[in-house]
């Protein structure tokens, strides 16, 4: 049960920013990577790194977005990496992102929902990874 | 032999013909050699080296500092951060040079608003951090038809790297637009070209976002093709409609993915057609308040504009959001207005 949280020193660049905090951790041999507040910019740097650190554990990554009150194109570009990575390594990616939640709209306005299916919940998505196929 | 001697003694003696050496009692040598070096770094070492000898001298000679090595050691160092200094400089000035290049080649250069029969408004403010550069683009172009075709863009990510992307996507879109090449078409292409340089490039850009609106050349309506971008705002008199079409995916996303144009009539009445890149909308809600700011502030702001939405009302927008953040936006802005002649 490797758990890693990280919070990212936002606050420094924009002293008005709320930090947003990543936090990845192992449930049922995938990746969790949960995003809470607000992520741009200055937080993407801290997602690859979660990325990186996900990877070295399993070849599936969940994006737990539930939790996530903004996100922007940063955000999308990373899971968008992410899935060509599963992609071209046999692995896989899901995004859990409630329908009418901000991430769920910034996701389906840059149309990754066609590629990358969102889900309800978290158990859902754990789900979809673990089926075959 | 004896010319080299004398030459030494006007050498050392040079300084007090401008200093007194009273003025110097209690001034720390090294001090002086410091002075000297940073001169030279300042202002080139063919200035600041013999600044750097004249520091020296004058440490050794007054200040009792009696190794006349010195010269030896702290002339070359003067050189050498001379030398460093006029290549940072050089640097700094190419960096500038480069990302004002970069940028002109994300926007286009209008000195005359009017595109065929639409003027068009375009206002571009790039992100926050003079050095850092993003990849926010637009065009108008008028097509064979007469038609006006009108573009704006947004590369995912910042650097060198989504601008110079983001001005080949330009140049391209740029090309098909005048050849009369159909948007739907002109929007695969950009996609088979991102998903090529994806290939190409080690760090790749992930995605990118277009918004393109080609008003007819009758002005009776525009036909959209939304890319993942925010969709295109039509303001009359009457209040503002954000065109509700659901969106087309990103390109660079898919090889399959696929965009078609929807229909936007456009009313007698006069109207302003708003384009604009999310950077617009990403702003907080009140200084340190939530983000985004989102289209639902947007649109009464563009409602309250006069119609045509002309360079006032788009500034006085701007004003707003930006008030609104407290202050400059993290990221591009790009906010285009067309409408009538």
């Amino acid at each position: 049960m490797a758990s890693s949280i990280v919070f990212i020193p936002s606050i420094l660049e924009d002293p008005l920013a709320e930090p947003g905090a990543v936090a990845v951790e192992q449930v049922e041999g995938a990746s969790v990577i949960a995003l809470r507040g607000e992520h741009d910019l200055s937080t993407g740097p801290a997602i690859e790194a979660a990325c990186d650190d996900a990877w070295a554990h399993s070849s599936s990554i969940v994006f737990d977005l539930a939790g996530a009150t903004f996100i922007d194109s940063t955000v999308v570009g990373v899971m968008v990496s992410a899935r060509r990575r599963a992609a071209e390594s046999g692995g896989s990616v899901a995004v859990v992102a409630p329908a009418g939640g901000p991430p769920a709209r910034v996701l389906m306005l840059v149309g990754i929902n066609d590629v990358l299916p969102l889900h309800e919940t978290r158990d859902e998505a754990l789900r979809t990874i673990s089926a075959p196929g | 032999m004896a010319l080299v001697a004398v030459l030494c003694e006007l050498a050392i003696a040079l300084p007090f013909l401008v200093i007194s050496p009273n003025t110097l009692r209690g001034v720390p040598g090294p001090l002086l050699v410091v002075v000297g070096i940073s001169t030279s770094y300042l202002l080139g070492p063919w200035f600041g080296v013999p600044v750097t000898a004249v520091a020296v001298v004058l440490a050794v000679t007054i200040l009792g500092e009696n190794a006349w090595a010195e010269p030896l050691v702290w002339l070359p160092v003067s050189a050498v951060a001379g030398i460093v200094g006029e290549r940072v400089r050089h640097g700094d000035e190419l960096r500038r040079e480069l990302i004002e290049e970069l940028r002109r080649g994300l926007v286009g250069l209008y000195s005359d608003p009017r595109v065929g029969p639409l003027k068009v408004v375009s206002r571009y403010i790039p992100a926050v951090s003079a050095q850092r550069i993003a990849g926010d683009f637009y065009g108008a172009v008028v097509q064979p038809t007469g038609d006006v075709a009108i573009m704006v863009g947004d590369v995912a990510g910042h650097g060198p790297a989504a601008a110079a992307l983001a001005t080949r996507l330009r140049a391209m879109w740029r090309g098909l637009a005048i050849a009369g090449v159909s948007d739907s078409e002109t929007v695969r292409a950009l996609n088979e070209t991102l998903l090529a340089e994806q290939r190409r490039i080690a760090s790749p850009i992930p995605f990118a976002t277009l918004c393109l609106a080609t008003v007819a050349a009758d002005l009776g309506s525009a036909r959209i093709v939304i890319a993942g971008h925010p969709p295109p705002i039509l303001v009359t008199d009457r209040g503002t409609h954000e065109d509700p079409h659901p969106p087309g995916p990103a390109i660079g996303i898919s090889e399959t993915s696929a965009w078609e144009p929807h229909p936007l009539p456009l009313p007698d009445d006069p109207w302003s057609l708003v384009v604009y890149t999310d950077g617009l909308v990403e702003g907080r809600t009140t200084p340190g308040g939530p983000r985004p700011y989102g289209s639902d502030r947007l649109l009464p702001l563009l409602a309250a504009s006069a119609v045509p939405v002309g360079e006032d009302d788009v500034e006085a927008v701007l004003q707003a959001v930006l008030g609104a953040n407290g202050g400059a936006l993290p990221d591009d802005v790009v906010l285009i207005t067309a409408s009538p002649n």
